[in-house]
């Protein structure tokens, strides 16, 4: 028998910083698909064996950047419980979009799910976030966009964080579910709601 | 306050989220550019029209090259360009025959007629070869070895002027101003094959398809007849036209269809399949047809047309759209003909000039494009 080493599926650790790259890239396809940066500001990077978008503006890099460490530290303590991105309308602040990401932690001891697995999972729920983008109702008015964390409640609050409602679209809006992946230690949910005029 | 936030959470995702609160960071956002407007109503609005289809490939409105060609017969029902395998445009001006050679811009003289009213009424390469068929006003068909400089035969047969020729080898088939067509084998002394009546005024388009299957006739009489290889009865006569038909050609690319073009009052393009005897489309293109050619290249047709325009007019097929019209001309375009390559076509227009449009450009990455002098260059034919 080849003495090949069985390949070891993915520790917690990677998982929360694939999970918190995918949440990274996949607001970042957000943003661009929305029109909420011009899309020259955009540039092709290469993650999870596709061709991403990420933003070349620093001001945003940064700001997600930020972000998304944080949420990388929460997840390897399995304390996050969901992340949502909102797109708002900048003239009156009404939440036009509500792009959620359910995560449910998977505590003890499970072993890792291969890596090329996991990558083709979330190639899959990247392309149909592209794919959905054709079916949301057209964003007439300029918008910005806003990142929440549901946290468990014995969180502690970091530093330059603060205290948010669940800004959710009045009336509730049409959702949509997307596919989940799973890396074993953490299985992601996909949904988007929107507002219907 | 921690009931509702666990009402909503059930109401939101159907299962409970466990106590948790919401975090979000104190900063806002960067703020898109000033006056951005994001332009996805372009993209997905379907009132916007579209930019127009598929790029068009640049397709010069000026022609490559303008000729002088004084002295050209401004007459309808003559034939007298025509552009060789051999790289060589024939050109008939009245007496003289002309051989200019894009290569080397050199232009020679191939022949004079001698007696004083008589003029070349057409010209025809032979397919791969030096060899050139002229027709006369006298009722001569001339065979000429144009490297040698020698003429190879005078076959007479017609009764009139020969305005239009085309060749099958070893067949050379010449119409007449009577309506008759003789099939002429050019390597016998007995060279008349067989002679039709085929048309009842002059016939002034002839054209053999590329498979050597049928010859295409157009004559006055407004008619177009389609002949077998062999054999003296058509095998379909086409009486659609309104006025003369000269204008004829062959898809290069597809069995058995065939273009033809109508005179003054008809202005028509009409597409047959010669093997149903169906007439695929008809075209209204607002003027009198004098030539039309096939790109294969781009799946395209060329027309060449007099009254008003003078123009070129390059269409899309089957569709029949207009691609572009290429004006220059100062008067009626009398011929039309193709380079041997599918990349130029040469009008002869009733202004005395022959000019060359490189309007089927293949892609500069397949082909390197032969040196080209400057636009406008103009060589006297003299």
């Amino acid at each position: 028998m080849a003495a090949t080493a069985v390949r070891a599926g993915i520790s917690l650790s990677g998982s929360a910083k694939v999970i918190s790259e995918f949440f990274y890239y996949g607001v970042n396809n957000v943003l661009y698909q929305r029109g909420v940066y011009p899309p020259e500001t955009f540039a092709h990077e290469s993650r999870f064996g596709m061709s991403l978008l990420g933003s070349t503006d620093t001001a945003v890099q940064k700001y997600l950047s930020n972000i998304t460490s944080q949420i990388q530290e929460w997840l390897e303590a399995g304390l996050v419980r969901r992340l949502v991105l909102i797109l708002v309308d900048s003239s009156n602040g009404e939440v036009l979009e509500r792009w959620q990401f359910d995560v449910t932690c998977t505590t003890g001891s499970s072993q890792g799910r291969d890596e090329c697995v996991v990558k083709k999972e979330m190639q899959a729920v990247i392309r149909q976030i592209t794919a959905a983008v054709t079916m949301l109702p057209l964003l007439e008015s300029p918008c910005s966009f806003d990142l929440l964390v549901y946290t468990d409640a014995s969180t502690a609050m970091p530093p330059s964080w603060e205290n948010s409602g669940p800004q959710s679209i009045a009336g509730g809006g049409e959702v949509v579910r997307l596919r989940s992946f799973s890396t074993g230690h953490h299985t992601v949910a996909t949904s988007i709601s929107y507002r219907t005029s | 306050m921690q009931e509702e936030q666990n009402a909503m959470a059930m109401k939101l995702n159907g299962f409970d989220l466990g106590d948790f609160r919401i975090l979000r960071h104190s900063t806002k956002a960067p703020q898109a550019p000033e006056g951005y407007q994001s332009n996805l109503r372009v993209l997905y609005s379907q009132s916007t029209p579209s930019t127009g289809s598929k790029q068009r490939r640049h397709i010069p409105t000026m022609p490559e090259r303008v000729l002088d060609a004084p002295g050209l017969i401004d007459d309808f029902y003559l034939n007298l360009v025509d552009w060789g395998d051999n790289n060589r445009l024939a050109v008939a001006l009245a007496q003289t025959v002309y051989v200019w050679y894009s290569a080397t811009m050199s232009v020679n003289m191939i022949c004079q007629m001698p007696a004083e009213n008589d003029y070349c009424s057409s010209v025809a390469w032979m397919k791969g070869s030096n060899y050139l068929a002229l027709g006369t006003k006298t009722a001569d068909v001339q065979i000429w070895d144009v490297e040698v400089g020698k003429r190879l035969r005078t076959m007479q047969g017609h009764g009139a002027r020969v305005g239009a020729l085309s060749w099958s080898p070893p067949i050379l088939s010449s119409g007449s101003r009577f309506g008759t067509i003789n099939h002429h084998d050019v390597r016998a002394p007995e060279h008349v094959q067989f002679s039709v009546q085929a048309h009842q005024q002059e016939v002034c388009g002839l054209a053999w398809s590329p498979s050597g299957q049928y010859l295409a006739s157009g004559g006055n009489d407004n008619a177009v007849s389609i002949w077998p290889s062999s054999g003296s009865t058509p095998v379909h006569t086409f009486t659609h036209h309104h006025a003369a038909v000269k204008a004829l050609s062959w898809c290069p690319w597809l069995n058995n269809v065939l273009a033809t073009g109508g005179g003054t009052i008809d202005r028509h393009i009409r597409i047959w399949n010669v093997s149903s005897g169906n007439c695929l489309s008809a075209t209204d293109t607002g003027s009198q047809v004098s030539g039309i050619q096939w790109s294969s290249e781009y799946k395209e047709m060329v027309s060449s047309h007099g009254f008003v325009s003078n123009q070129l007019v390059i269409w899309k097929y089957p569709m029949m759209t207009k691609v572009i019209e290429l004006q220059g001309h100062q008067s009626r375009i009398l011929s039309l003909c193709a380079s041997p390559d599918g990349t130029e076509v040469v009008s002869a227009g009733a202004d005395e000039t022959v000019r060359l449009w490189r309007c089927f450009a293949v892609d500069a990455k397949h082909r390197k494009k032969p040196s080209a002098g400057p636009c406008g260059f103009r060589a006297c034919i003299r």
